[in-house]
């Protein structure tokens, strides 16, 4: 990797990456999978960032994201087992304030199927419409729909607070 | 580009809870830290992918390619799924620990590494291994004779400090029950992590490779951090890769 195009490259990672980041934890429910799957997407996007740099590099990046991590799901190498025990929470993040959420946030996104889990990534997250989340994921606008009807009712069932509007 | 009011469902229930998750999604996923190894590790995916393809071009096996990359080496067991393979490049030192039947693993760059040759984890004495992200005091802590608890080396003093105690099992039960890919599950804090001044604890069983089907090794690893999940996720990643390049080396000497 060197010149222009490195110092382009690089730059996006540093000025998106972050964003980039949370997409990947939406999709994996834990940070070490995120980094790791939005390091090799973004290896994967290196070859060919001379052809996308001059278009929406995000857009195709996110796309990646969340086909990569469709077929680690399929390779099941997810590394998602269910825990025989639950640790402590209240003894583990008293000090850390926000952490508790996090972890149920990233409980329930675990427990979503993965086609879910991509709608609430893009559909939610990253704000797109039913019709350019169904591009994404390719398949029809219908099935985001009721995709997403059922991740609502599963992440209402899960994590309750943060959907009941009266608290906003 | 919302078009939750365009869906024309009628439902303002599912708007507002559309809405109101739209919200709490961008409230509640973690605004991680910055990866400072994020363009190293990848680099290094861009390298190995380059060694891969080159190999294919070669006439080789992608086997040997990856055999070439340092994952799969002659004579070892069939490769176990990792999420994370060892750097193919790395540049840390090798360290070995002789009390440990020889288990060698290459240390993060700036890592440090040393043993004990007693320690109780578990409620069994027996040698432990410590990686930590910091400076370890020379000479090193040592344990009394007759140690009836953790032996602590350092106090975790910073955000970003970890420290890793790994100790050897060769039981088939513990062995099948590493899960794919070998990762960390944050678990409660103990007193061997109090000890050093944690405030959280991870655990996680990984394989060690040169050992036998029938006699296998598992690396035991506690970890313990100062810091908070976001602050020392690099690390922990650090260490995975690092783990995932222990194998028994019964033969060589201390690297």
């Amino acid at each position: 990797m060197g010149g222009r195009r490195t110092d382009d490259f690089e730059a996006f990672v540093d000025a998106r990456g972050p964003r980039l980041l949370r997409v990947a934890w939406l999709l994996t429910g834990d940070a070490h999978l995120a980094e790791d799957l939005l390091q090799t997407v973004l290896a994967r996007v290196w070859p060919k960032w001379h052809k996308i740099a001059d278009g929406e590099p995000e857009a195709y990046i996110r796309k990646a994201l969340v086909h990569t991590h469709a077929s680690w799901w399929r390779r099941r190498w997810r590394g998602e087992v269910p825990h025989g025990e639950l640790p402590d929470r209240a003894a583990l993040f008293d000090a850390y304030e926000g952490v508790e959420q996090e972890e149920a946030l990233a409980a329930a996104v675990r427990a979503l199927p993965v086609r879910q889990r991509s709608v609430v990534v893009l559909r939610y997250f990253e704000d797109l419409s039913v019709e350019e989340t169904a591009k994404v994921l390719g398949c029809a606008p219908g099935t985001v729909k009721s995709q997403a009807s059922k991740a609502l009712r599963a992440l209402r069932a899960v994590v309750p607070e943060p959907v009941r509007t009266s608290d906003e | 580009m919302s078009d939750a009011a365009g869906d024309h469902t009628g439902n303002h229930d599912q708007a507002d809870q559309e809405r109101a998750l739209r919200e709490f999604l961008e409230r509640e996923v973690p605004r991680l830290p910055a990866s400072e190894d994020r363009m190293r590790g990848v680099r290094e995916r861009i390298r190995r992918r380059r060694r891969r393809r080159a190999a294919a071009a070669a006439g080789t096996t992608a086997l040997v390619g990856i055999a070439a990359a340092g994952l799969l080496l002659p004579g070892d067991p069939p490769a176990e799924p990792s999420f994370v393979p060892p750097a193919a490049a790395p540049t840390g030192t090798v360290f070995r620990y002789a009390e440990l039947d020889g288990l060698s693993l290459r240390l993060p760059p700036g890592w440090h590494g040393t043993a004990t040759r007693k320690d109780r984890m578990w409620g069994k004495a027996g040698p432990v291994a410590y990686l930590t992200s910091r400076d370890l005091p020379q000479p090193f802590a040592t344990c009394p004779a007759d140690v009836n608890g953790p032996c602590p080396p350092n106090r975790l003093t910073d955000g970003g400090s970890v420290l890793a105690a790994v100790s050897l099992d060769r039981s088939v039960a513990l062995h099948k029950k590493i899960r794919t890919p070998a990762g960390f599950d944050t678990r409660m804090l103990g007193p061997y992590c109090r000890s050093l001044g944690a405030k959280r604890e991870l655990y996680g069983l990984f394989a060690v490779g040169g050992a036998t089907n029938s006699h296998p090794a598992t690396a035991v690893v506690t970890l313990c951090t100062y810091g908070p999940a976001t602050a020392t996720a690099p690390l922990e990643t650090a260490l995975r890769q690092a783990l995932a390049t222990a194998r028994i080396t019964p033969s060589e000497t201390n690297g």
